[in-house]
Parts: structure tokens; sequence; C-alpha cells
């Protein structure tokens, strides 16, 4: 560790304002604080803070989504590992340069973005297009709106949707059929895409796949989304650790649940199978939940996870897609200001009439 | 125990911790948008005033900001306000 | 606006030239300092719906180019026989027979083309640009400089189309009028082609317009 230590010391004159590698501070910084705590103190009081900060707030996340990765690569092959790798690569570097041109310290949020990403998208994807899609989906969804706590939209999502768009068929045709036995594909380094449709594509067809498949994930679809258990295991650790909000998640499922029980008639059978589709769960454990792009209010979070929950079902019963979940959350995040806007003004109302 | 801050300056991420533990029900996350857009009118709807600089919410704050300390200027700021406006009537 | 200003003109160098001296600033403003897509956000509409090709820019252009000039001519001649309360009325008329006449040539002799644009050439009668300098412009200046202004102003148009067009058909579908120029392995981004695609290409040009004049701007600030 001495020797780290002794490198960041020797190295830092070279970063500091006017030499030459300035514009890489942010990279310099975050090495550092990688390395060692910082040794900055509080200024103000009070002087003892909680040691819970943001770099330890998306390491659980990171933590809670390690079942599900594991699960990718037990499912999808060694292939997925290079796929994280271009990922965090691609979204790094555009953090790295809008850091340097903010002059601003490199944000967590994108370690989250960079291991989410690839999750949501079909396994056997070209590693470029994982590139492009991760580096617009940071770019657009969350640099352009001001950088981490700024952006309006999930960046993972924006830009999955970006890919969904601009090709298409490439989306749709980069399925890899699920490894089986005690090591999976965890040992085969290639893949082979194939086309061919999956459980939710199925069902519109009268086609169910097996319940007890989706729960363990040995079926067609994005790389994280398939395992049912895993997910929960993570997600669970998620909401009961207070990182992820449990009124979103509950009110998502919840609604969803109610509005498919309206939808199939009363069916219960097809409505649990239906929760365990596709990218639901993953969906209202580890997306609707980022907190930037949800509301801030409480009540805000109810309506947020009922808006989602019933748009996804809408477009999963009644449309020509199969999977809505990245639509109905883009929706969402779209209303999320509007309803801050409507709860705190509520709050303010009642916050008026106390006594100072 | 010691005074050193435990991970660096972020912006708010709107987790709404603060809100759960402050005990005077106000909401330091909207406060702190509002004086970061030197929005002082919704600062003063958003009763700023109720605050008793007990620090719980930069105790709880993952992204490290002062809030008490804003709070504390920001009255300040409202109250010289106020002052300089009285003075001018009274003239 | 005084428009019989009798020193000489840049233009056509006569002194009192027809345009008033003022013939180089108006062509300057419309095509750039007063570019009415990237600097005034006017008639986004045609400029997102018909950006999908190039060829189909550049027509649209070529359009709004006609009716501007035609537009701002008749209602520049018109302009002290107008009732005031009428205006928009008599705007909106010469409007429509420019659009007419362009959309009839259009379809007698570029049938496919026609086709191709759909209703937007029609609804260049209700495109901000075309009104906007009529009522800002023509109403209050002489005939020669209101047809520099049409001009300028659907050049200016244009070029931001052409743009647009030329990167939305190169990024979708890999080619440039149609033929295709980009290497075999590179794959169309179909989202190009599609509406967004659009939003995002008109959004980089834009920031790119206000780059590169982020100078003038504040060159303005300091004028009285």
């Amino acid at each position: 560790m001495r020797l780290v230590a002794n490198l960041l010391d020797r190295t830092r004159p070279l970063f500091e304002e006017g030499r030459r590698l300035n514009f890489f501070k942010p990279v310099f910084d975050a090495g550092d604080a990688f390395f060692f705590s910082p040794v900055t103190t509080t200024a103000v009081a009070p002087h003892v803070r909680d040691p819970l900060d943001v770099k330890r707030y998306m390491t659980t996340v990171i933590i809670a989504l390690i079942p599900a990765t594991l699960a990718s690569i037990y499912f999808f092959g060694l292939r997925m590992i290079p796929v994280f790798i271009v990922s965090y690569a691609a979204g790094g570097a555009v953090e790295v340069l809008f850091a340097g041109i903010r002059k601003e310290e490199i944000n967590e949020g994108f370690l989250v973005t960079g291991l989410i990403f690839p999750l949501v998208l079909p396994p056997a994807l070209p590693l470029w297009m994982v590139a492009v899609g991760c580096a617009f989906g940071v770019l657009i969804g969350k640099e352009l709106f001001g950088g981490t706590g700024r952006n309006l939209f999930n960046a993972a999502l924006v830009g999955r949707v970006f890919l969904g768009l601009a090709y298409p068929k490439a989306m749709s045709g980069a399925w890899v059929e699920p490894g089986t036995g005690l090591l999976g594909r965890a040992t085969e380094l290639t893949v082979d895409a194939v086309a061919s449709a999956t459980p939710l594509a199925l069902a519109k067809a009268g086609e169910f796949a097996a319940i007890p498949d989706l729960l363990f994930g040995s079926v067609l679809g994005s790389a994280g989304e398939t395992s049912a258990i895993a997910i929960i295991l993570g997600g669970v650790f998620l909401v009961a650790i207070g990182v992820a909000s449990w009124r979103t998640t509950v009110s998502f499922l919840g609604s969803f649940a109610v509005l498919s029980l309206v939808l199939h008639g009363g069916d219960v059978g097809v409505v649990s199978w239906h929760m365990l589709a596709g990218g639901l769960l993953f969906g209202a454990f580890f997306m609707a939940t980022d907190p930037v792009t949800s509301p801030m209010t409480s009540a805000g979070k109810w309506i947020y996870g009922i808006i989602i929950g019933v748009a996804t079902a809408l477009i999963r019963n009644l449309t020509g897609y199969v999977e809505g979940v990245t639509f109905a959350i883009l929706l969402g995040n779209i209303f999320a200001p509007v309803l801050d806007e409507t709860f705190i003004a509520a709050s303010v109302r009642r916050l008026r009439e106390q006594k100072a | 125990m010691n005074t050193a801050l435990r991970g660096e300056l972020r912006p708010c991420i709107s987790c709404g911790q603060c809100v759960d533990v402050c005990p005077a029900g106000i909401m330091p996350n909207v406060l702190h948008k509002y004086i970061y857009a030197k929005d002082i009118e919704s600062t003063i709807d958003t009763r700023v005033d109720l605050c008793f600089e007990c620090g719980l919410c930069s105790y709880i704050c993952p992204s490290q900001i002062d809030l008490r300390q804003q709070f504390i200027d920001a009255k300040k700021a409202i109250r010289e306000e106020l002052e300089a406006l009285i003075e001018e009537v009274e003239e | 606006m005084a428009s019989n200003d009798p020193q000489s003109c840049t233009t056509c160098a006569l002194p009192g030239g027809p345009c008033g001296g003022k013939g180089i600033a108006t062509l300057k403003d419309g095509v750039w300092a007063q570019n009415p897509i990237s600097i005034q956000i006017l008639g986004i509409c045609s400029a997102l719906a018909v950006t999908n090709r190039l060829e189909n820019s550049l027509v649209m252009g070529v359009a709004l180019i006609f009716v501007c000039v035609g537009s701002n001519l008749f209602v520049s001649l018109l302009r002290n026989v107008t009732p005031r309360r009428i205006r928009m009325i008599a705007e909106v008329a010469i409007i429509a027979t420019f659009v007419i006449v362009f959309d009839q040539i259009l379809k007698a002799y570029y049938w496919e083309m026609s086709k191709q644009l759909g209703p937007y050439v029609g609804l260049i009668i209700t495109n901000c640009i075309v009104m906007g300098r009529a009522e800002a412009f023509a109403l209050q200046n002489r005939p020669v400089v209101s047809i520099v202004d049409g001009l300028a102003n659907g050049i200016g148009y244009a070029i931001v189309l052409a743009l647009i067009g030329f990167f939305r058909e190169l990024v979708g579908t890999g080619a440039v009028f149609g033929h295709v120029v980009m290497p075999e392995w590179y794959v169309p981004n179909q989202l190009a082609i599609l509406a967004p695609g659009a939003f995002v290409a008109l959004g980089f040009l834009i920031a790119l317009f206000n780059a590169l004049s982020g100078a003038n701007e504040e060159d303005e600030g300091t004028q009285p």
C-alpha cells in the first residue's frame, strides 16, 4: 500500500491547475479516493457524519446486482465479461470527458449504469453496439441534463431504447439459449445468437413457459432479467437496506398485478406467470427505484409506481409490443417532476399554516 | 470516531433521507434545490425558518452536503433583506 | 426603418439604392445571425418531418425560398394599400397562392417527390417563417429589400434542412442522395430516420451553431 501512496503523492502535482494533465484531475481524484479515504475533515457542524456516502450507496446497488450478474454468466456464458468491460469503458469515457470539461469529480453513478446496462440487453449483442448504446445513454440521458443528480431519464434505459429503435433486427436476433447443468455456459467463451421468440412473445401466441424455468431463469431473455430468484434475492436486499424505495416497488408490482387481473378476467395463474416473465421484476427492483429519476416525495413515489405498473400492463396486453417495462419506466420518469411539483406544493400549503 | 468527511461532496441524488429524519417536518432536499437556484421566495415559502439547526440532515446526507450551514446562511440572508426593507420603509 | 437613406448602397453601390443600403446586412441576418431555425427555432415542424432524406430536404428548402421570396415581394408591394385590420388575411392569401403554385408544379413534373413530401408542401402556408417575415419585414420595407430578406431566410432554412437531411440519410441508411457511400461493414442506425433521430440531430446542430456564433452574441450584447 505504501508503494501506491508514494506513487499517488509523486504524481499529484502533475494534475494541479495549469499543469499538462490538469484535464485528467478527475481520474486522479477517483483513483486516490478508491485506494485511500479522503483526508478532508468537516468544516462546519455537525462534525460527526454518517458513514453512508454516495460511493457506499452505489456499491450497495452493485452488491445487490451480483446474483443477477452471476446468473447471466451462468446462463449466457463468459462472453458477458467482455460485455461488462466494454460497457464500463464506453460509459466511463463519456463520464471522464464531461468531468474534465466541467472540472468536477467523477461521480459514482456510472458504476451502476455500466453494470445495469448490459444486464438489460440481449446477451449476444455485438460489442460495438453495447459501446454505442452505453455512450449514447450516458451522454443524452445524463450528461446533457447536467450529470448525476440532474438527469430526467434513467441513463441505462435511454441507451436500451436507443439500441432498440436504431438496430431492431440485431436486438431481436441476439438471444442465447440458456445453459443447463452444473456449470451452465460458464465455461464457454463464445455463444451462438438465435432469433427465436422470448417467453413473452410466445405467451402472445398462447404458449406459456414453465414457471419453475422462469423462477430459475433458464429461458430466453435479456442477460440479467431471466432469473427471478436472483433478482428477488438482490432486490429484497436493496429494499430492506433502504437504498431502493419499497413504495415504488410495491406500487409498481401491485398496480401491475391488479390491472392484469382485470385484463385477464381474474386468472391468478396467468397473472403470476406475467409477474415473473420478462423484465418486470428487474425493472421494479433496480430501474424504477433509481432515486434521481423517481419523485422525491413519498406520495409521489406511490403515484409514480402506479403509473409505471399500469402502463406496463397496458403495453403488454393491449399493444403489438411484447414487453413494456422499458417504455413504462421512461414514461414514469417524465411524470416524476410533475408529481414532485404537485406534492411539494401540497406540503408547502401545510407548512404555511404552521406557526414559526 | 473522528471528524473526517466520509466521502466527497456530490450533487443531491434526491434519496429523501433528510426528509425522513427532519424533526421540524420540513423538506431539506427541496430547500437545498431552491437555495442552489437562489430562489429566495420559494425558500421562504418552504419554511426555512422552521429549521432549528439540529444538523441531522447534514449528518445523514450521503452526498455530504452541508445542509444545516446552507439553511443558516439562507436565514441570515433573508433576515438582512427584511431589515433593509424595513429601513427603506421607515425612511 | 428608414428606407430612403441618401448614403450609397453596399449591395448595388448606387446612392440611395433600391434596397436602402441594408442588402448585405439583411442577407447575413437571415442566413446566419438570425437564422430562422437554429437561432429563432421557427418552422421546426417541417424541418423535423421531411429531413429523413437529403433530396426531400433540398426540395423543401427550394419550396420555402420560392414561397418566401414571392410572398415577401407581394406583401411589400401591397403594403401601402392593405388595410391594417385585414393584413393577416391578405398575407395568408398571398402565401397560399405561392404554395399552391409550387405544389402544382411538383405534382405536374415531379410526382414521386410530391408523394414523398406528402402534406408538408401544403403546410408551408402555416409555416411561421413565411408569415413571420411577411408580418415583421415585408410590411415595413420596400420590395427589393423584402426580396433579399425572403431569399436570406429561405436560404438559411434550406441550409439547416440540408445539413440535417445529409446527416440523417448518411447515418440512417448509409447513403447520400440514395447512393450508398458508407463501407460495407456499416450497420444503418435506423433511429436517425425516425422522428426522435430528427430531434437529436436538430438539437446537436443548434448547439453547434450556438457554439460557433457564441462570440457574435457577446458582441451584440455590448453594442448600444
